[in-house]
């Protein structure tokens, strides 16, 4: 590098970051719900709370 | 599109609804030019997360649900909060209600961040702009979700509870999802986005009974022309982000056809309201003249020549038509 002239040095471009891949869409991956059995688990828990509360409910006199 | 979440169709909103005044409409009524430019900061995103705008008028829509059930019953509902174990009861219900809303916006917000990017109108959103890490936003919605729900179980009672988790787990696993694939995607959101006021109501009553059903169906209806309006004059930020909605899909014309049998349906089920005795004659009255004002813009657009000009004019009598049928309520 010594012998190359400076401006010509300052010029040359350094592939600092890889092209984005043809195939991403423009916002990223596409976001799905994965892994799926963990959002089934939330939504057991979330429905399943008031559930066996209002079961309870039912259930005593 | 977004039901004002539980919050609503076409985010945005459930649930929304009425969740459903929401970002979709702060988004007209606040032009990029008007805004204050503010510093982002970390609190500052952690409170977007959560469409605060939408969030204190699904919890207004509660307390107006609550509120009717409560003079139904004959009791001043005002009153009813002076008693210890009513005053926390509706502050549980209020709460909650602002707790599972904030955690399905964050839920959906995580969800959305790569549809967000794409979007004029939520591109600037703390997700698409990497500012903030997607597991935060991940962790507050499920933290929100994880309290909120058991609160108003047990602090209000297991129907509200039930509720509340209908809503959010359609919102997020439904309707968020479904809005990539399909424009049935409207009617789903529709549903977590008028049970707002259904909250508020079981919460007074301690079940769910037929004009509480009656709320819920006229806020239900309400939100497709609603959504629809927004559909039409952002079809392009829609499009490009690739979310199914009926504009898109299958045009504008057929987007007003819908608009107005759901208009139609509208108009008649807001007279329910009348035998039920919750609606008195300055009800009834607003009702026939705002429902046949709304419907008329429906018709309006038509017109071959109906355009942008129209789905916002149709937008704001969506705006005028909510606010005075509540308003006649509770006046009433």
């Amino acid at each position: 590098m010594a012998g190359t002239p400076r401006l010509e040095r300052e010029q040359r471009v350094e592939p600092s970051a890889k092209p984005a891949r043809k195939s991403e869409p423009p916002g990223g991956n596409p976001v799905t719900l994965r892994p799926a059995w963990a959002w089934a688990i939330f939504a057991i828990i979330m429905l399943g709370i008031p559930t066996l509360a209002l079961l309870r409910t039912c259930g005593s006199p | 599109m977004q039901h004002a979440s539980i919050t609503a169709p076409i985010d945005e909103s459930p649930t929304s609804g009425a969740s459903v005044a929401n970002e979709e409409e702060r988004s007209v009524s606040e032009a990029p030019s008007t805004r204050v430019a503010r510093k982002p900061s970390l609190a500052r995103d952690l409170v977007a997360l959560t469409k605060p705008r939408i969030t204190f008028t699904v919890v207004f829509t509660a307390f107006g649900g609550y509120w009717l059930a409560c003079r139904r019953m004959g009791l001043d509902p005002l009153a009813a909060g002076v008693f210890p174990f009513a005053a926390s009861k509706l502050v549980s219900m209020l709460g909650g209600t602002a707790l599972v809303v904030s955690g399905a916006n964050a839920l959906n917000m995580y969800l959305e961040r790569d549809t967000d990017a794409l979007m004029t109108r939520t591109a600037s959103r703390p997700l698409p702009t990497r500012r903030m890490a997607s597991e935060l936003a991940l962790a507050l919605g499920l933290a929100l979700s994880f309290v909120s729900v058991p609160l108003l179980t047990f602090g209000v009672n297991a129907i509200t509870g039930l509720l509340a988790a209908i809503a959010l787990v359609s919102y997020v696993l439904l309707y968020t999802p479904m809005k990539r694939r399909s424009p049935a995607s409207l009617v789903v959101g529709a549903v977590p986005g008028a049970i707002p006021p259904l909250l508020g109501w079981s919460a007074a009553r301690g079940s769910v009974d037929a004009p509480g059903i009656v709320l819920f169906g006229i806020l239900f209806l309400w939100q497709i022309p609603h959504f629809l309006a927004i559909a039409t004059f952002r079809k392009e930020d829609y499009r490009r982000a690739g979310l199914k909605v009926l504009t898109v899909v299958h045009g504008d014309r057929v987007a007003r056809h819908h608009a107005v049998r759901y208009l139609a349906a509208l108009l008649l089920m807001s007279f329910l309201l009348v035998p039920f005795r919750i609606g008195g004659t300055a009800y009834l009255a607003t009702a026939m003249v705002l429902g046949a004002a709304f419907f008329g813009v429906g018709l309006w657009g038509l017109r071959r020549d109906a355009g942008m000009k129209w789905a916002k004019g149709l937008f704001f009598t969506s705006m005028v038509y909510l606010v005075g049928i509540f308003g006649a309520l509770t006046v009433g």
